[in-house]
């Protein structure tokens, strides 16, 4: 059984964890910005002039209001005076104020309105945005109108109500509850690790096994054969090729080279940093090609093993997924030199980037876990594994963006494990941020999904194995 | 003081198979939709149960299909008896058939760490013994070498230094093959004879009786389904002989 001491270097290994992974994080934790969305201008509502007050109701969902974006009509003359904007508060209370000198406007200009101070408490409140103006008539400026939406927007012109809306969106945070209690999180998850550790601890007195125990037990056993297995693998891979593992490093770059020159037509102009996007992609989805598909043969291959030795058998699709992993591992090393060489600036971010890693390892054991199970039984499974995931390369976003695909087949990306670990590195590299904590939540939710379903399959079944193999 | 090793208490094993090998998809869907999926019980032995002390050398004999290797697989652990138990006290290495558990683009070396750890040694214990492994396969030179190179002679050495040269607690032998040239076939026999009488436990299946003979202390007789016979080897081998007669 662990030790007290190997305890507690564990707990501090976790602190200084948390405390670094908080600060990689930073903001990204605690809040996102929210747009809401600009509907697409009609036409141009009436001239503001001296009589006339513009107002529109609408609705924060955020929690903060910072920034209000207007669309501003000149009608394409000089016009004089000063526009009067006001942000008023459900009561009518003005809350901030600002001008805007009309004469200095562009025709369709989206003025951009940053608030000095952010409105706090925004959530669900009703505000309302006032325009007048000085302007004499011929020669006021206007705003940009748009279908109504009829969600609480209301825009009333001298106190008359209007059926449509100005064009306008704003701009607000979302707090997390994960940033605002990140520490209470991490000392509650510390005093749930002491009390396992304190429950096995009983468990063992009183003579019964526990799970950290059969653990710590199975790789004492099997610890050298674990090693001993992916080393083999990974020996073994580019064994006699002849540039070796350089393949790690040039494959994926060639294959990124190639999509490059026939993609970067089609896609580009919608995608920053193309190269990177697409090389995230393709180093991410081929782990999981590389790595399920060894998986999915691991027991059948070994059969002369597993009919004469008694090893765990799931030590065989594991160790193939393992040894992939190291495969993965190196080619982040030319992710890393391409991101570098398009200028994105590598932030302290690129920290996070095993964490999508181990993600990818857990999920791809999973799929091994149930594939080489099902292998076992239905020898088609090898031919079908090789059109589903071509399926599953198309249906996810490494060539194309991710918006092209419609609404109704978003599921699709939703489910998919692979998406949330290829989106979360994207996140890292060419923006240099942390994700926000949804993101993580889903990589290990699907992940561990996964793994789960397919190791419940495989300890349903592995008795039978030795029969059929 | 108990000293058993190993005891089979009450091992039934049956196989359900189905009429015919199905291992497509498509083959079964047919199978159960037109009924014809069907399974056959398929008895291989009940209720056999025996013991092996520490030290002992135990044979198993029995015609074709009377489930020797079966047996064997249970008491490795590798099939799950549908019912009774096995325990084992110590580690049961089986020993390969010869090559299994290699890997052809590994050097002698490596792949003695790889056969040994599948065979359920620690790395320590390899490291000692790694030498006198070398030493007994005679290759010389050749163990830095990728095994794809070796003759099949050479392969075989390797293998069977492999497998006897770490003295197992519980050792499974499934016929002994005679490998390499007259001098280390010599040297084989003469390692598995030293093998079985330095105290492992050895449970060993052969056809040839007159090894059972020489190398067995106990024999069990496997037929019908059954243990027709257990005790002395000269005894059972007797009785097995007036059988074939």
């Amino acid at each position: 059984m662990l030790k007290p001491k190997t305890i507690i270097k564990i707990l501090a290994i976790y602190f200084l964890f948390s405390v670094v992974f908080r600060f990689i994080g930073a903001e990204q934790f605690e809040y996102k910005f929210v747009t809401s969305q600009m509907e697409n201008p009609v036409g141009t509502i009436t001239e503001i002039t001296k009589d006339i007050v513009v107002k529109q109701n609408f609705l924060v969902k955020e929690e903060t209001l910072e920034t209000i974006d207007l669309k501003l009509a000149t009608f394409n003359r000089p016009n004089r005076g000063i526009l009067t904007i006001r942000l008023l508060d459900k009561n009518d209370a003005e809350l901030v104020n600002g001008a805007i000198d009309v004469s200095t406007l562009q025709e369709g200009e989206t003025f951009k309105w940053v608030f000095d101070t952010p409105v706090t408490n925004a959530e669900n409140n009703l505000f309302s945005i006032e325009l007048t103006s000085n302007s004499i008539s011929g020669e006021g400026a206007s705003v940009y109108y748009a279908e109504s939406t009829n969600d609480g927007q209301t825009l009333f012109i001298n106190g008359i109500p209007q059926e449509m809306q100005i064009c306008f969106d704003y701009v607000g945070k979302t707090f997390f509850m994960f940033g605002t209690y990140y520490w209470h999180i991490v000392i509650g998850l510390a005093l749930l690790f002491l009390l396992y550790y304190m429950w096995c601890i009983y468990r063992i007195r009183s003579g019964k096994i526990t799970f950290l125990l059969i653990i710590q037990n199975i790789w004492q056993k099997y610890g050298f054969l674990i090693r001993q297995l992916i080393s083999r693998d990974f020996k073994t891979k580019y064994k006699r090729s002849v540039l070796g593992y350089l393949w790690s490093f040039l494959s994926p770059l060639l294959t990124m080279m190639v999509q490059y020159l026939v993609f970067s037509r089609i896609f580009r102009q919608n995608i920053e940093n193309f190269p990177v996007y697409l090389l995230s992609g393709i180093i991410m989805f081929n782990f999981f090609t590389d790595a399920v598909g060894q998986g999915l043969t691991a027991i059948v291959d070994n059969s002369s093993l597993i009919t004469k030795v008694y090893v765990p058998k799931y030590i065989y699709p594991l160790t193939k997924v393992v040894s992939c992993s190291i495969n993965l591992i190196i080619s982040t090393i030319p992710l890393l030199i391409v991101a570098l060489l398009t200028g994105t600036a590598i932030t302290k971010s690129v920290f996070l980037i095993p964490y999508a890693l181990l993600c990818m390892l857990v999920f791809c054991t999973g799929m091994s876990l149930l594939l080489c199970t099902t292998m076992v039984f239905f020898r088609d499974t090898q031919y079908l594994w090789g059109i589903i995931s071509m399926v599953w390369m198309y249906a996810t976003p490494i060539f194309y963006p991710e918006n092209i695909i419609p609404d109704k087949f978003r599921f699709v990306q939703t489910l998919n494990p692979v998406y949330h670990c290829i989106r979360f590195i994207r996140i890292v590299l060419i923006d240099g941020v942390s994700p926000e904590p949804k993101a993580y939540f889903f990589c290990a939710l699907l992940a561990l999904a996964i793994l789960a379903f397919g190791a419940f399959i495989f300890k349903k079944f592995q008795d039978k194995f030795v029969l059929y193999i | 003081m108990d000293d058993t090793m190993l005891s089979v208490e009450h091992v039934t094993m049956k196989f359900r198979m189905p009429n015919d090998k199905v291992e497509s998809l498509k083959e079964t869907v047919i199978a159960m939709l037109s009924g014809r999926l069907k399974y056959e019980e398929f008895t291989v032995f009940e209720d056999v149960s025996f013991d092996v002390k520490k030290g002992e050398v135990v044979g198993i004999i029995g015609k074709n299909g009377a489930g020797k290797s079966t047996l064997l697989k249970i008491v490795s652990g590798v099939l799950k008896p549908i019912k009774g138990k096995v325990t084992a006290n110590g580690n049961v290495v089986p020993m390969l058939e010869l090559g299994a558990g290699f890997d052809p683009e590994l050097t002698g070396r490596e792949n003695i760490y790889l056969n040994g750890s599948i065979l359920g040694y620690d790395e320590q214990f390899l490291q000692e013994k790694y030498q006198e492994i070398v030493d007994f396969s005679e290759l010389g030179d050749f163990i830095n070498m990728p095994i794809r190179n070796y003759s099949s002679g050479m392969m075989m050495r390797l293998a069977f230094s492999i497998a006897t040269v770490v003295s197992p607690e519980i050792l499974i032998v499934d016929e002994i093959l005679a490998v390499g040239d007259e001098g280390f076939q010599n040297k084989s026999k003469e390692r598995m004879l030293e093998l079985m009488g330095g105290g492992t436990t050895v449970l060993f299946v052969s056809h040839s009786l007159e090894q059972i003979q020489e190398m067995c202390n106990r024999v069990v007789w496997l037929d019908a389904h059954k243990v027709r016979m257990v005790g002395d080897a000269s005894q059972v081998c007797r009785a097995y002989r007036e059988y074939w007669n």
